[in-house]
């Protein structure tokens, strides 16, 4: 590790895990616009950062006010429940990206329709599939 | 202190971390569902009577795997190989 890398960690950690957080979100837009302009999506997505479910939170949570991992679909014209749901599906059957959710300190994620405000909240640790790896 | 027992709890946690799902999330949003849809009946038992044992197994993984665009990508070369009829 250099040098650069070493400090960049340091601060990393101290702005509590926040390069990782935006270079995760930025990927998901970038990959979300990108979709929704060559007609691939018909929803156009927007990944952020937003005040999480403290019922929700586990050992790992960050401050409840950005522990809220939030997908709002801007155009939500008919956006009908089962769509929402669907959307978490691709989120929460990939344990895998669960768990980096959630070592980024996220423990909700939140699905909601820009304009009509529907929205539904899942508990990110109900579904990382941690098996023997214990989180309160 | 809480920051810090925080820091190496996270830093433990995402051991168990081996891939950056982040774009296969997106593209199976935007690409899984036609693509599930697609291999599903590729391999179902029923389209397949010759190999109808290879194809319950392939059918059951494509069934197990409908949310993951990158394993779907996967069985669809699989299922082009195994399965003569496609």
């Amino acid at each position: 590790m250099s040098i650069g890398d070493f400090f960049r960690n340091i601060l990393n950690s101290l702005l509590d895990g926040s390069f990782e957080r935006m270079r995760l979100i930025g990927q998901m837009n970038a990959a979300f616009k990108e979709f929704f302009t060559c007609g691939e999506f018909n929803r156009l997505c927007h990944a952020s950062i937003s005040q999480g479910n403290s019922q929700y939170a586990h050992e790992m949570s960050s401050l409840w006010f950005r522990s809220g991992f939030k997908i709002s679909i801007e155009n939500d014209t008919n956006l009908k429940e089962s769509e929402i749901d669907e959307l978490a599906h691709y989120i929460t059957e990939n344990s895998t990206f669960v768990r980096q959710l959630m070592a980024l300190g996220f423990d909700t994620l939140i699905i909601k329709g820009k304009t009509r405000g529907q929205s539904k909240d899942y508990a990110l640790k109900h579904y990382a599939n941690l098996k023997d790896y214990f989180i309160a | 202190m809480n920051f810090i027992i925080r820091f190496f709890k996270r830093r433990a946690f995402g051991k168990t971390i081996d891939s950056d799902q982040t774009i296969n999330v997106v593209n199976g949003m935007v690409k899984a569902r036609q693509l599930y849809k697609k291999l599903s009946a590729m391999s179902h038992p029923d389209r397949n009577p010759e190999q109808r044992e290879e194809a319950e197994g392939l059918f059951k993984r494509v069934v197990k795997s409908k949310y993951d665009y990158e394993a779907l990508k996967m069985l669809e070369k699989e299922i082009g190989e195994r399965l003569s009829q496609i």
